[in-house]
């Protein structure tokens, strides 16, 4: 089990490297966008930036963080070592190695195209190998976590896995699914392309596979954030479990509904018809079930810890919570952003609304809600818990930590607010310098644009209390032989026979089912129309 | 498996609040026609500016009063940057790209489009109030992206 | 239904209450942005 300890410790410290140069980009771009004329500031550094940004955070921070929480917790729960834990190593190198690839083609300024990539901007090759390395780097370590599951399965062939590996399962299912998207992207059309091995590509049909993938992704940052939310906040509330049940539904309902929705991406493109918009839109709305179900029960959850305090009255128990322990701070203001950024997310899904919100300042508005918050707040509470158990050595700079998810959800609040709100007035997103000329319409977005930079300076620091206590606990935190992880019991009890939501293979066949509907015709269609490719652009 | 009859009600709850969302949208749909720009049409990015589509840009007057505008997105405009149409009339926009994907988005108005390279973009709407509305470039297209800009012009039609 | 905590009450009223309120102006909101921004801007069709 050290030896797991050792491989979820160094994920997790590449992903809060990633986060801190992250956390740097992005206190620049806040300053930037309120037109504050620092020495740095120029278009070419903010566009640079904003891809560093978006890159680190979404697809490093998360991917690492996600790998090495899966070890962790799938190691504890099943009570024995990772299998294959060469693969393990391996697949931290690949992706290390893709990492470093992407970050220098996008640091050395080859690689301005933002984390979303699409063509006709083409990128260095470095940029799409790099990242295409790290997704194999999570293949190779999905397959380490199935495989000591499998190990585990064969010596209990009944009971139903633990609810935080069931979550860990369901994440990578999803994740499967996903990235046949992305590689497909990647190794047929952006990797050649960029090689100069082809010479145009379809920029549809690109958005088509970035978003059949861009979705699903979404899932495989919130799920173990869920998985966090479900198996451990309880215990560390101190109560249990509302119900063990509907939170192994919840993410058997995130398998099938993750994947068939990606056009609610793309429902401001060309080239698709309205009608296999609608049909993803229909899909989307589904969505917000398994959240609405998890809003009910991980609260009744907490509900069940105040009250286990002594609170009485309808609302009193809400304060008897620990609010002073870093992680239930954490998820509990986690998910009071996440409240408000499923209601943007349900604006986004509304078809024909949606272009309301479309490319605006909305859309960062509420993506910082969502894995800004919900999965990265929850995610460095989680650390604040995990760490010590993995190092064996207590938290350090433990004031820091209590105060560091407040700090992170009044910068939130100001910043979320000021975007969803210019988004709503038209602001553009992704911009470097939102004067256009004296507009008019855009001096009405002057005032909210510094509040948006005021709560991105509380954000970086916010994200700064939480490195130095990252680097305070490695370096300095006083050891320790408690490093057991607990899980959270459930009220009525461990379940004892699996369910129709332990079947995996079913949920993966109606998955795959669904998928097929909703791509299958769509995409044959795209492929059989005479479409012109575009060669590539680099204007940065 | 047992819920309990609380979690159970807002369940249900849960489930007609999106059935509600699904039915708006719906009725919007059917009844009126909203729906997101979705035609269907590629072209050549090679040879917009000479393709018989795009080659005349700009305002036209159609016989039953409708308007129809064509521009072309480029790094870092919009070829015309400025467009005059009537307020109160159906104005139906065509846009494709030279270059790279960028967007569309009539500040204050729902007129929110990509304009993607192979393809070619169209929309139909009516701005009942007279003014100048600004035009971003939404979707990052390069260092410029922050500077692509247009003007729309509603008059009060003659 | 058995519950093993005897201090924690067997009904999540507190719960109840607050999603059913999130509910509640989840819907309105939704409706005050359909109905006051987007139908006013002067929807689009194709």
């Amino acid at each position: 089990m050290k030896a797991a300890r050792r491989l979820a410790t160094a994920h997790i410290g590449v992903a809060v490297g990633a986060f801190g140069i992250a956390a740097g980009m992005a206190v620049m771009q806040a300053l930037s966008r309120a037109n504050l004329d620092l020495p740095w500031r120029t278009a070419k550094m903010y566009y640079l930036s904003v891809t560093a940004h978006g890159v680190l955070m979404a697809l490093v921070f998360t991917t690492f963080f996600i790998m090495g929480l899966g070890i962790a917790l799938t190691t504890s729960a099943l009570n024995r070592p990772l299998r294959l834990l060469g693969l393990g190593w391996t697949s931290f190198a690949v992706a290390v190695t893709g990492t470093a690839a992407a970050a220098w083609a996008i640091l050395w300024g080859h690689a301005t195209v933002l984390y979303t990539f699409y063509p006709p901007l083409q990128a260095h090759p470095a940029f799409y190998i790099g990242l295409t390395l790290v997704v194999i780097g999570s293949w190779l370590w999905s397959a380490a976590i199935i495989a000591t599951y499998r190990s585990w399965r064969r010596e209990h062939p009944d009971a139903p896995a633990p609810l935080a590996v069931h979550g860990m399962l369901a994440t990578i299912t999803v994740w499967l699914i996903a990235t046949v998207g992305i590689a497909a992207e990647m190794l047929l059309l952006l990797i050649p392309w960029s090689l100069g091995l082809t010479s145009t590509v379809d920029p549809l049909l690109a958005r088509m596979l970035f978003w059949y993938f861009g979705h699903p992704l979404v899932y495989f940052w919130l799920l173990p954030a869920y998985v966090v939310w479900y198996a451990v906040l309880p215990r560390a509330a101190g109560g249990k479990l509302f119900s063990d049940s509907l939170g192994r539904m919840v993410f058997a309902l995130f398998i099938v509904l993750s994947t068939p929705v990606g056009f609610h991406h793309q429902f401001m493109d060309p080239g698709i018809s309205a009608g296999w918009k609608a049909f993803h839109a229909f899909n989307t709305f589904w969505i917000l079930f398994p959240s609405f179900v998890t809003a009910f029960t991980i609260v009744a959850s907490l509900e069940v810890a105040g009250r286990s305090r002594g609170a009485t009255g309808l609302f009193n128990w809400i304060a008897k919570l620990p609010w002073d322990d870093p992680l239930v701070a954490s998820v509990l203001l986690s998910m009071l952003l996440f409240a408000v950024g499923g209601f943007g997310g349900a604006i986004n899904a509304s078809f024909g609304m949606n272009s309301m919100v479309h490319n605006t300042a909305w859309i960062q508005g509420h993506f910082h809600l969502t894995v800004g918050s919900a999965v990265a707040l929850t995610f460095m509470g989680t650390a604040y818990w995990l760490v010590p158990k993995l190092v064996g050595r207590e938290l350090e700079l433990t004031l820091l930590a209590k105060v560091q998810p407040y700090l992170w959800f009044l910068g939130m609040v100001l910043f979320s607010f000021a975007n969803h709100v210019t988004g709503l007035q038209g602001m553009p997103r992704r911009v470097f310098d939102p004067v256009y000329l004296g507009a008019v319409a855009a001096e009405q977005w002057r005032g909210l644009t510094a509040v948006s930079a005021l709560g991105g300076l509380l954000l970086f620091a916010s994200a700064a209390f939480f490195l130095l206590v990252m680097l305070g606990t490695v370096v300095a935190g006083r050891r320790t032989d408690a490093i057991t992880i607990e899980f959270a019991e459930p009220l009525e009890g461990p379940p004892t026979a699996r369910t129709v939501f332990d079947r995996f293979g079913m949920w993966i066949a109606v998955a795959l089912v669904l998928v097929v509907l909703a791509y299958a015709v769509p995409l044959a269609q795209h492929l059989q129309m005479e479409r012109f490719g575009s060669t590539g652009f680099k204007p940065f | 498996m047992h819920v309990h009859r609380y979690e159970r009600f807002w369940m249900w709850g849960a489930a007609a609040i999106i059935v509600l969302f699904i039915s708006t949208m719906g009725i919007g749909l059917v009844g009126q026609g909203l729906h997101p720009p979705s035609h269907v049409e590629t072209i050549d990015p090679r040879t917009v500016w000479t393709d018989a589509r795009f080659a005349e840009r700009g305002v036209v007057a159609n016989a039953d009063g409708s308007v129809t505008v064509t521009a072309i997105a480029l790094l870092f405009a919009y070829q015309p940057a400025e467009i005059r149409v009537p307020a109160g009339r159906r104005v139906t926009f065509r846009l494709t790209s030279a270059d790279v994907v960028h967007g569309f988005q009539i500040v204050g108005t729902n007129a929110n489009t990509m304009v993607v390279p192979g393809y070619v973009s169209q929309f139909t709407t009516v701005f009942s109030q007279p003014g100048e509305y600004l035009i971003v470039c939404n979707e990052y297209c390069g260092l410029g992206h922050h500077a692509m800009m247009g003007k729309l012009i509603v008059e009060v039609a003659p | 239904m058995k519950h093993n905590d005897p201090g924690a009450g067997d009904h999540p009223r507190g719960t109840l209450a607050l999603v059913t309120l999130y509910g509640v102006l989840f819907v309105l909101g939704w409706l005050a942005l359909y109905f006051f921004v987007y139908v006013p801007r002067g929807p689009v069709t194709s």
